[in-house]
């Protein structure tokens, strides 16, 4: 149980530390392309690590809550029917994605301002499914065996 | 009596005498309630009061606030999310040609436009309506329409237009009416002297851009044109508006996105124009007014701020088109106000932003009696 619950823990990290580190990517290319001076690397880095302290927190949340959600499902669908990895999968590539558009549609704005872009929903579903494998790399090993 | 106990009594004297001291120069007066969410406010030249309300509502008020007619064939407006009719402005020569521009929201939730109309008020009704302006493109949010209005001196209206918030990074781009101050004729027509009329791929009625919710823009008799803008997370801005420049929005910004997600790593960059002063965390500013008049004791040359988010009015103290003092006002009543006004007797008019909005006055300490 102890298990399960460091993997979910670290697959909420990975998913959250992965789009916000991806994210700060999109943003500063969309920067660099008002005509500023050049962003040096050691730019690239604050900024990156200025997100993951102020943004990937509450990102995180967010991912904690869809996962919660998306993995309970998947678990008990896989009583029903289908290998519980197959439903993993399921819920790794739509849970982050999921509740990103939920909060934008109740909020009725972008909240997440990288998803008024593709690139940016193309990171959401990244990270989701990197997230996702953390969670569930031992069960597909197990199922492998 | 010891030190400590003198220095105690001290500084509780001194605390209490300071708000003390600021209400004694005004007495706060209820003119008129009961307005659904009241954006903007115009005194017709028998002192009579023009009100909008978002939800599409322009609303005549009697000198006394105890009637109100709600004036005929208004435009339909797109009552949703920050959208709805907006802005009330009184052409300079009102008193003779009776001419007025409305500033709205028109469209749908998957496209819609900021508009402005010019019409002729006659006997509590809209006349001659014509559309000055329409955005372009269209969007589909309905957030951040800017929408304030002001004339200058040459008869030109200066309209602030929104980033429509998902659209943020077109306001670095001329090709687009996001995020921009426009200038144009109130026939609709671009002036000559626009700073980009002859440029290719932008939009000629731009005046200026890289702004991000621009909520009030007045002109200075002097010709000085300000305007206030709401900030993301933090980083409201009071600027300087001049022709052809570019305010930074979003590649320089003293904000986050509320998110806490990093907006750019530039604050100031050399080929924009910094802000006059700028607040973090966010005051939420909406109208704005400068007092050029001298009915209140001290206050003559201080641009007012009204406040959504700090419920508040600021008083500005300004010296050489720079901000040099700040005073926090009716923080006690605990009401986001929307807009401030100065009365052309020198008044200073205020809309609370709620359902059950409130025109207050501020009367100044000398008038009491």
């Amino acid at each position: 149980m102890l298990n399960h619950i460091l993997r979910f823990i670290l697959s909420v990290i990975v998913c959250a530390g992965f789009i916000s580190i991806s994210g700060t990517q999109i943003v500063l290319s969309n920067v660099d392309r008002f005509g500023l001076p050049s962003l040096t690397i050691a730019d690239r880095l604050n900024a990156t690590l200025f997100d993951l302290q102020n943004f990937a927190p509450t990102l995180a949340l967010v991912v904690l809550a869809a996962y919660l959600i998306g993995f309970t499902v998947a678990w008990g669908l896989s009583k029903l029917w289908l290998r519980v990895s197959i439903w993993g999968f399921i819920a790794g590539l739509t849970a982050v994605p999921a509740a990103v558009l939920l909060i934008n549609r109740m909020v009725g704005i972008d909240v997440f301002y990288i998803t008024s872009q593709p690139a940016g929903w193309f990171v959401l579903l990244m990270g989701s499914v990197l997230g996702s494998m953390v969670f569930y790399s031992k069960i597909v090993a197990e199922e492998i065996k | 009596m010891c030190r400590l106990t003198q220095l105690i009594l001290f500084t509780v004297i001194l605390a209490t005498s300071v708000p003390a001291a600021a209400e004694a120069r005004y007495t706060v007066e209820e003119v008129a309630t009961e307005f659904d969410f009241p954006w903007s406010l115009a005194f017709l030249p028998n002192g009579e009061y023009l009100i909008s309300e978002k939800s599409g509502n322009l609303v005549l008020i009697s000198t006394d606030g105890t009637n109100k007619t709600v004036i005929a064939n208004t435009p339909e407006v797109l009552y949703a999310g920050q959208g709805g009719l907006q802005d009330i402005l009184l052409d300079a020569d009102f008193a003779n040609n009776q001419t007025l521009y409305l500033s709205y929201a028109a469209g749908d939730d998957t496209g819609n436009y900021l508009r402005v109309i010019s019409a002729k008020l006659v006997d509590g009704a809209l006349e001659e309506t014509k559309l000055i302006f329409s955005s372009n493109p269209a969007k589909s949010t309905t957030h951040h329409y800017g929408a304030r209005m002001a004339q200058m001196a040459d008869g030109t209206l200066l309209i602030t237009s929104g980033d429509g918030f998902k659209y943020r990074d077109a306001a670095q781009y001329l090709d687009t009416h996001f995020g921009k101050i426009i200038r144009i004729h109130p026939n609709g027509d671009v002036p000559e002297d626009n700073p980009f009329r002859d440029t290719d791929n932008a939009l000629p009625e731009i005046y200026s851009y890289g702004h991000r919710n621009p909520q009030a823009i007045l002109v200075s008799k002097t010709g000085v044109i300000w305007s206030n803008e709401h900030g993301p997370k933090g980083g409201d801005e009071l600027n300087i508006i001049k022709p052809g420049n570019n305010y930074g929005w979003p590649a320089v910004t003293y904000g986050s996105d509320y998110t806490g997600a990093l907006i750019s790593p530039y604050s100031t960059a050399p080929s924009m124009t910094d802000p006059i002063a700028y607040w973090v965390p966010s005051i939420a500013s909406g109208g704005m007014a400068l007092n050029e008049n001298d009915r209140y004791d001290g206050w003559q040359g201080n641009l007012f701020l009204a406040n959504l988010a700090e419920r508040s009015l600021r008083r500005l103290v300004i010296a050489e088109n720079q901000v040099i003092e700040q005073e926090v006002l009716l923080k006690e009543r605990n009401e986001r106000i929307r807009d401030v006004r100065v009365s052309p007797e020198g008044l200073i008019y205020l809309l609370t932003d709620s359902a059950n909005g409130k025109l207050l006055r501020l009367k100044p300490a000398a008038a009491q009696d």
